[in-house]
């Protein structure tokens, strides 16, 4: 029998030391491919370069679109407010069950209801006129401990804070109104929930430290003449007005602010007992639009008596804009796949062409693999040129683009180019060519070097 | 001649094809052997199935029944990766319409089979050059096969040939679309290649053809082969 050796068919190992095509020698004849071609590579190469361009202006919209999201969820519902409504509305009790309440002591038909309310001694002493309220409601109060409860928490609490509201009867003019006592300091939960310096109209708002100085809401100074340097009187205790604030529709405003301890001081001169690391609201700021369902399910079990009342405005906010950017994200996923599906009928068609010539490069001998990597070569050759066009081409156009004139609305921020962007789309422009010259390259190898030559 | 001493060994060869729902038989049980050094040629009138056993034996397409033993190896027991390989290695087909790739040059067409050698760019051009010379079209190299004559393709063709050294040459019509000068010359080539090498010839013709002394002569007729006075 004739040598293996000398017949060079040695084979499997043989073929083992066969020297491999270079990436020069393959690259060379794809470029002779997109020479021979040239109208179908530019469509091709045009179709990902639509392709990628539209990717990175979508994408990009999708980044500027979160940004504007991130704004307006923080803006506008990213925060709730805790309160536990009283167990009893007063105006039912009869004059002697209020005496009764006034005097410490529980009416028997409250019996069932209180059975745990540790609220009854710190009832005011004008029972009918004062209250502990929120949101119209009248409250119970609440420990300090559930704050810490919910600091503990910053994954899903991004900010709690303790809050006192508090409807005082005037005894000079028997006139109501509402006094709010919070921490200054506290820039997370108290701007959204009840005010901040960003809402005086005139003068300057509380700090921490203050004492004997008040913000006045500016529909109650109106009504009641008040100025920056007015004296107002509450509970016989002399504030004067350091600020007027308007800070239009927020959950737990009041007609009147001080700092958390003065509140404290003032309201406990007209309760029967005074108050003690208690607060009757809590100001929940939450971590991430995402987690506000997980985080007032967390509260209800933190602050397990009584109800709590939540403002949930983030969450239909969060479900559109969400809505938006599966919207986005699909489009440009359908991108990607048109573009995908353009290259392998653009890849298919040019198959069918070379069947012959791929049939003359397997009769001389070039492997399997070999046949397949410079179809994908050939498939990836537009996706590369068509890809870097067209992040090119976003990266010039994007800037241009003002969506203060699209939209008629004064944006403050612009289209921003994100590199990272452009060279995402670009890779998935490469990688839609190899996926459409992968199912190329199986069927030119599957097919017997015959038959493909036989074919014209 | 001994099995050992074969290059080609082939035995109860057939082959046919499906066409319209009709099954038509081209090879009905062929036999052939063709030593180490010699040269055989097969006649046969147009359309006899000269072309199918030469890719058959080529390994380009399988056999319905029968086996094809090339140097001692049994073909139908090859991968795709190993018939490539012995194409690349062992055997060289000249096509009757010479297959050059339609968008590389003439040079780059003869350098197509080097590709998967050792060999560094510059030398492998060097060599196409070499054999494009010595077939006469030193001055057509960067042409494409399109702006060749056909005398000038089918030197490209068998310069592609042979540039590799094959010890197995299969040559489809090698001389039937050029004039006799050219067609002569060719024919030294190949026959250069078994005399100086002890390379293998097998020439598929339906043309005169000028036999030597030393070379076999079959005939393909109804699907056999058989031999000519």
């Amino acid at each position: 029998m004739l040598g293996c050796d000398i017949l060079g068919l040695g084979l499997e190992a043989k073929e083992r030391m066969a020297g491999p095509v270079s990436f020069r020698d393959l690259s060379l004849a794809a470029w002779r491919e997109t020479r021979r071609r040239p109208w179908r590579f530019a469509a091709c190469a045009a179709g990902y370069a639509a392709a990628v361009a539209a990717a990175v202006l979508l994408l990009s919209a999708l980044v500027f679109s979160q940004y504007i999201e991130s704004g307006i969820l923080s803006s506008t519902g990213t925060h709730f407010i805790v309160y536990a409504p009283a167990c009893m509305d007063i105006s039912s009790l009869t004059p002697e069950e209020l005496a009764q309440l006034a005097s410490g002591t529980r009416p028997a038909r409250c019996a069932d209801k209180c059975k745990e309310c540790t609220g009854c001694n710190k009832k005011p002493v004008d029972i009918i006129n004062e209250a502990f309220i929120a949101r119209q409601v009248e409250t119970k109060l609440l420990p300090f401990s559930v704050l810490d409860a919910a600091r503990k928490e910053p994954g899903l609490f991004r900010g709690v804070s303790a809050y006192l509201l508090y409807r005082f009867r005037s005894p000079i003019d028997g006139h109501r109104f509402t006094v709010g006592g919070f921490d200054p300091d506290d820039r997370t939960a108290v701007p959204p929930a009840v005010c901040s310096a960003g809402d005086l109209v005139e003068g300057a708002f509380l700090h921490a430290n203050d004492t004997g100085v008040a913000v006045v809401e500016q529909g109650y100074a109106v009504s009641h003449g008040l100025k920056v340097g007015s004296n107002v009187t509450i509970a016989g205790w002399p504030f004067i007005v350091i600020g007027i604030v308007a800070p239009g529709v927020r959950p737990a405003k009041a007609d009147i602010y001080l700092t958390f301890a003065d509140a404290e001081k003032v309201i406990s001169r007209n309760l029967r007992s005074p108050l003690f690391h208690e607060m009757n609201v809590m100001l929940v700021e939450v971590a991430h639009p995402s987690k506000q369902d997980a985080a007032i399910a967390r509260m209800r079990e933190i602050v397990q008596s009584g109800m709590i009342s939540t403002f949930a405005c983030a969450q239909p906010a969060a479900e559109v804009l969400g809505l938006g950017r599966g919207v986005v994200v699909s489009a440009a996923a359908l991108l990607g796949l048109l573009a995908s599906a353009f290259g392998l009928k653009s890849q298919l068609a040019s198959l069918r062409e070379r069947r012959r010539e791929l049939g003359i490069l397997r009769s001389i001998g070039w492997p399997s693999a070999v046949i397949v990597r410079q179809l994908l070569l050939e498939a990836a050759f537009p996706g590369v040129l068509g890809g870097l066009a067209g992040a090119v081409m976003s990266v010039v156009v994007l800037p241009f683009i003002s969506l203060e004139y699209w939209t008629g609305v004064p944006a403050r921020v612009d289209f921003v180019v994100i590199p990272g962007i452009a060279a995402l789309s670009l890779l998935l422009a490469v990688s839609g060519g190899l996926a459409a010259g992968l199912p190329v390259g199986w069927l030119a190898v599957r097919t017997p070097p015959a038959e493909q030559l036989r074919s014209i | 001649m001994t099995d050992s001493a074969s290059m080609i060994n082939v035995t109860g060869l057939k082959k046919s094809f499906r066409q319209g729902g009709r099954v038509i038989p081209v090879l009905n049980d062929v036999s052939l052997t063709l030593g180490t050094g010699e040269t055989l040629v097969i006649t046969g009138r147009s359309g006899v199935g000269k072309s199918t056993l030469l890719t058959l034996l080529g390994g380009l397409d399988l056999p319905d029944a029968g086996s094809i033993s090339i140097g001692g190896v049994d073909v139908g027991s090859l991968t795709q990766d190993s018939l490539a390989a012995l194409r690349r290695k062992t055997v060289g087909i000249i096509f009757q319409n010479f297959n050059l790739l339609p968008s590389w040059s003439a040079v780059e067409n003869v350098e197509a089979v080097l590709m998967h050698g050792d060999l560094e760019p510059s030398e492998r051009r060097a060599r196409a050059v070499k054999w494009l010379e010595r077939l006469g079209i030193g001055d057509r190299l960067d042409n494409l096969p399109a702006e060749l004559s056909v005398g000038q393709q089918q030197r490209v063709a068998v310069a592609r040939t042979l540039v590799n050294e094959p010890m197995l040459i299969l040559a489809d019509e090698p001389t039937g679309d050029v004039d006799p000068e050219t067609g002569a010359e060719i024919l030294g080539h190949l026959r250069a290649a078994v005399r100086e090498r002890g390379a293998s010839l097998l020439v598929v013709t339906h043309g005169a053809y000028p036999i030597e002394a030393g070379e076999r002569v079959v005939r393909l007729r109804d699907g056999v082969l058989e031999p000519v006075s």
